[in-house]
């Protein structure tokens, strides 16, 4: 079924079929999705209350879902009844996590203290990942988060932060070299 | 005369340079066309060097991937085509009832099972559907009608709170079986009220339960409770908890059944139960760094799974849509299985 909001220019597909060749692994399908709602997912996020920067980290993550969800989507409902609701579940665990963080933790500042404050890496610190992830730089950090935590392919990666997939293969490679020097680990990568 | 060039040994092709780095971690991270794979897989068979650091790059993609198994996705939002509109005086008069019978019943009830048999009617099996469909018809079909999975007196022993525990993990276990709609909502909380109820009784087998064993339970209940809010699940989750808590706080978890709790744990802080976090972090002190350094294969909580796993029941099919899941990834499984038709539901 057609999305209502938007008429298919001829030869286009509709959303349900870019769904649908996604569960069947089209790589040209994925780009497709993002391309064609990235920017009102952003907006209906931004008129949500988020800031700029939120509306674009729930809207990455947003898409992390739907290409998490390729394989159990249904055609039951129009496709963006679908995709809003993941928005908008996507921005209520960013504030619920926000809130979190904040009434715990003081918030991911303090957590990116707490690792930066670790003084040396001994071996019961080689255990705590997410610290050393969190002392990443951002560019690192979050090709790590989408490719390996979040186990997308280098592909789906490159899509959703928009740079070639060649950088998210290099980008991989340095961030794993720096993980292991955090982690106290020899790197023997030339 | 002839030439006999032929059965003279070629030379060898020269050794092909290292790869550069990249290659290697990508190729750890599983990406690559399949000739590329093959190319480095034949260099990193005859190259140490390249064969330690390739290693190690996917011990630490390993520990990483284990990271986002613990905050996996929320199972997708259920959305219906037309919704009933009901007329407005109806939802009042619910709601005054709802509370009436709330005010009746006693407050310590069990909680109540729910009938599954028309969830098994809901999905039946049909030619060409995929294989996760099949796991999903196959584990409905399998389910009894109090709501729980049987072990069949294998090698699980007579326990079936462990067999339910480990389907309930695989239907809650997120776009790995396909969109089951109602008849799967109705098979989780009919399981999971099963073993809640289960969990609530006196029972000596239980109480014998090794710690992997109950993190399986809680790792269920906790998943459960996060997806459908089920609030007669939240005592038996964190009793669970509660126990599992002490015993970490005891040193009396062996390390080979902490990935099992550490998986326990996770699901246990994604359902907000009070005190996981805490615990998970006492857990990740314990845990021995040569565990995860040497990848050792966490042992199954069950002695003879593997066994049992050859068979396509349902606790293999089970197996098989968990086995990406970090505690479970690394059981050898045996030849690929896939139920057929009508045939592999009992």
């Amino acid at each position: 079924m057609a999305s209502p909001l938007r008429p298919l220019p001829s030869g286009e597909l509709s959303d349900h079929e870019l769904l649908r060749a996604m569960a069947a692994e089209d790589p040209t399908a994925f780009p497709a999705l993002v391309e064609r709602w990235r920017s009102r997912v952003v907006n209906f996020l931004l008129s949500r209350g988020a800031d700029h920067a939120s509306a674009e980290d729930c809207a990455q993550e947003t898409f992390v879902r739907v290409y998490g969800y390729r394989h159990a989507y249904r055609p039951e409902a129009p496709f963006t009844a679908f995709l809003f609701t993941v928005a908008r579940n996507a921005l209520l665990d960013w504030k619920r996590r926000r809130a979190r963080h904040r009434d715990r933790e003081g918030g991911e500042e303090a957590l990116a203290g707490c690792a930066a404050a670790a003084p040396a890496v001994g071996p019961w610190e080689r255990l705590d990942l997410e610290a050393a992830v969190l002392r990443l730089p951002r560019r690192l950090g979050e090709v790590v988060e989408l490719g390996a935590v979040r186990g997308l392919p280098y592909q789906v990666v490159a899509i959703l932060l928009g740079i070639p997939e060649g950088t998210v293969k290099s980008r991989m490679h340095h961030a794993v070299r720096e993980l292991r020097r955090l982690l106290g680990g020899e790197d023997t990568h030339a | 005369m002839r030439d006999l060039s032929i059965n003279r040994p070629r030379a060898l092709p020269p050794e092909p340079a290292c790869p550069p780095g990249a290659d290697l971690t990508a190729h750890a991270h599983g990406e690559g066309d399949v000739g590329r794979r093959a190319a480095l897989a034949r260099h990193l068979l005859s190259c140490t060097p390249c064969r330690g650091r390739h290693d190690a790059d996917a011990r630490l993609l390993l520990e990483l991937r284990a990271l986002g198994a613990a905050r996996s996705l929320p199972p997708p939002p259920l959305l219906h085509a037309a919704r009933r509109r009901w007329p407005a005086y109806i939802p009042p008069v619910a709601a005054a009832v709802m509370i009436g019978l709330a005010l009746l019943l006693p407050s310590t009830r069990e909680p109540r099972p729910v009938r599954v048999t028309e969830a098994a009617k809901m999905l039946r099996p049909q030619p060409g559907r995929g294989a996760g469909e099949e796991r999903l018809a196959q584990l409905l079909g399998a389910q009894a009608p109090d709501g729980h999975w049987d072990a069949e007196d294998g090698p699980l022993g007579a326990d079936d709170a462990c067999a339910t525990g480990v389907v309930l993990l695989a239907l809650l276990h997120e776009g790995a079986l396909g969109a089951g709609g109602e008849a799967l909502e109705l098979a989780v909380r009919s399981g999971s009220r099963w073993l809640a109820g289960r969990l609530a009784t006196p029972d000596a087998a239980l109480h014998a339960l090794a710690p992997a064993q109950r993190a399986v339970l809680l790792a269920a209940l906790a998943r459960s409770l996060r997806t459908n809010g089920d609030p007669t699940l939240a005592r038996p989750s964190a009793a669970l908890l509660d126990d599992l808590t002490t015993r970490l706080a005891q040193g009396r978890i062996e390390p080979a059944a902490m990935p099992w709790v550490d998986y326990a744990l996770a699901a246990a802080e994604a359902a907000d139960l009070r005190g996981a976090r805490a615990a998970r972090r006492e857990l990740l002190t314990q845990l021995p760094s040569a565990m995860l350094a040497q990848q050792a294969l966490p042992p199954s909580p069950y002695p003879d799974v593997t066994a049992v796993a050859l068979d396509c029941t349902p606790l293999r099919s089970a197996i098989e849509v968990l086995r990406e899941e970090p505690p479970v990834r690394t059981l050898a499984l045996g030849p690929a299985c896939r139920p057929v038709g009508r045939a592999a539901a009992r």
